[in-house]
């Protein structure tokens, strides 16, 4: 099992956000974590990654409890893009490189393999001529095409993304799919939360639906985006 | 006039090189943090290690350096939390800082306020040969660090939760930085003083980044500028005989300006050329890429 979820409990200041959520992810699944806004499906997604503490339950990464997980590097994760223009400069290759550190030892300059995994990741969202430029000056498309390269860096097993194409124009999307559809050919697993599925639909095997804190789906892609999944959210 | 025919001279250019490198290279992870302000905070409670010093007649760097240092970790364990009270207990901490600093100062034997303006101020022309080994091996250190740990550092201020998922040592890494600040400081007092260390820190950062396109560059820069102005600030003040860190400080200010000026005179004259057609236009920029000048904002904000 490459992600287990037994029994989650995640609580803000007291108030539940995941309440006893239990989910299983196979090797090679691409699965949607669906749900309209403040349903806990990031939640659920960070809780996976150790990022947001477990009030109770547990979570397992390639069958090992997260706080003795080390094999970080079998992860690429997205996290939702907020605005990557930090204070200071960074350039696109800067920042893809940062995909490499779990696999590069500390204190260990990067490698002819680091670099070159860098230019492939670039390679591979269509950013290669870009990797000498300030991030700042991406459009919010390429800038999560930044992000997903920096994932794809360290030449993860599983993808996880927060909101991949929330804000992503259509060209950035169709080369998004494109990215996952390499990724999943080759035997990777993906799980990404979204609010609308887009061209990622095809490539989708298993859909979660979260409401409320809880899995209310949990199976088959919903037909299109306007039924049960996020009524509230159809219009954005 | 050779005015650096003299040992102590010499020893006050030295002085104020290694802390115009050090604070730049360490600064820029700050600023990245959007915690420009942290080095000024650090200046408050490093005064209580000087107190604390001239009280018990043991070294005032040393006790600043161990007050600057717990400070810094306070502040990390703070931020970390990410409460809404932190603000409070962060100005608890620098101004009972600054105040326990007075206090202690007037206790001790060299209670005179001259002796606290030293500190206060800087005053490199009196760093002894001890003073400065001191120095340039803490900042050999600091140096050190902001160089060799770039790239992990950088992936820990830049981005947080993903530095977490790719399995870095966060926290560790957080401390590391937050001492390494508290170091900076204490290498600084002697050349600006505890209350300007922190323009050091960020005034090159923030004229570095307005020319440069990545982190890299932007460090060497602002590392670069550091030297020039304060290499250049020392002959300066005795030239013209004014306060060596102030004057360190106004020409680094200066230097903010005129980059900005010159910065924004190069975009205009390009956006009028591309707009006659000579160049290609440039991709969209986001609303979320920082122009240099929100940086003086965001600072007060985040500290």
């Amino acid at each position: 099992m490459v992600l287990q979820v037994e029994r989650a409990i995640v609580a803000y200041d007291g108030r539940p956000v995941l309440d006893r959520v239990s989910l299983s992810v196979r090797a090679g699944e691409v699965v949607a974590v669906l749900g309209a806004n403040g349903s806990g499906k990031s939640t659920l997604v960070k809780a996976s990654m150790g990022l947001v503490p477990l009030a109770d339950g547990e979570v397992r990464l390639f069958d090992t409890p997260l706080r003795r997980f080390r094999g970080w590097h079998r992860i690429g994760y997205v996290p939702q893009r907020v605005g990557a223009g930090s204070g200071v400069p960074a350039t696109v290759a800067e920042v893809v490189a940062e995909g490499r550190l779990a696999r590069r030892g500390f204190l260990r300059p990067a490698s002819t393999a680091d670099r070159r995994a860098v230019d492939e990741a670039l390679s591979a969202v269509g950013l290669a001529d870009r990797s000498r430029e300030p991030v700042s000056v991406l459009s919010g498309g390429q800038q999560q095409r930044v992000l997903i390269a920096r994932a794809l860096a360290g030449g993860p097993e599983l993808l996880v993304l927060d909101e991949p194409t929330a804000g992503v124009d259509a060209v950035s999307q169709e080369l998004f799919a494109g990215c996952l559809r390499h990724f999943v050919g080759q035997g990777g697993t993906v799980v990404f939360v979204a609010h609308e599925l887009g061209p990622l639909r095809p490539l989708i095997t298993r859909a979660i639906v979260v409401n409320r804190g809880e899995i209310v789906h949990d199976g088959a892609p919903p037909e299109t985006d306007n039924d049960h999944v996020h009524p509230h959210a159809a219009a954005a | 006039m050779n005015i650096f025919a003299y040992d102590f001279m010499i020893r006050a250019l030295l002085g104020a090189l290694v802390t115009g490198a050090s604070a730049p290279a360490i600064g820029v992870y700050l600023v990245q943090r959007r915690l420009s302000l942290i080095g000024d905070g650090l200046g408050h409670v490093a005064l209580t290690g000087v107190g604390l010093g001239l009280l018990l007649h043991s070294s005032p760097v040393l006790m600043a350096v161990l007050a600057a240092a717990a400070g810094a970790v306070v502040i990390e364990l703070v931020r970390e939390r990410g409460r809404t009270s932190g603000d409070i207990a962060l100005s608890m901490l620098f101004y009972g800082g600054i105040s326990g600093g007075v206090v202690l100062v007037n206790l001790s034997d060299e209670q005179s306020s001259r002796s606290l303006v030293t500190y206060l101020f800087g005053s490199p022309l009196t760093t002894s040969r001890q003073d400065l080994t001191v120095m340039l091996i803490l900042g050999a250190a600091v140096l050190a660090v902001a160089f060799l740990l770039r790239p992990w550092l950088f992936a820990v201020c830049h981005d947080e939760e993903y530095a977490r998922v790719s399995g870095l040592p966060v926290r560790t890494l957080n401390l590391i930085l937050a001492i390494t600040t508290a170091v900076t400081v204490t290498v600084a007092m002697r050349a600006v003083g505890l209350l300007l260390v922190s323009a050091l820190m960020v005034v090159p950062v923030a004229t570095a980044q307005q020319i440069t396109r990545g982190f890299r560059a932007t460090m060497l820069a602002a590392v670069g500028l550091g030297l020039l102005v304060s290499g250049f600030g020392v002959w300066l003040s005795t030239a013209i005989d004014t306060g060596p860190g102030a004057t360190v400080v106004l020409l680094a200010i200066a230097g903010f300006f005129v980059v900005t000026v010159g910065a924004a005179a190069v975009r205009a004259t390009r956006g009028a050329r591309r707009r006659s057609g000579a160049l290609p236009a440039e991709s969209p920029g986001t609303p979320g890429a920082a122009g240099p000048l929100d940086l003086a904002g965001d600072a007060h904000a985040g500290a």
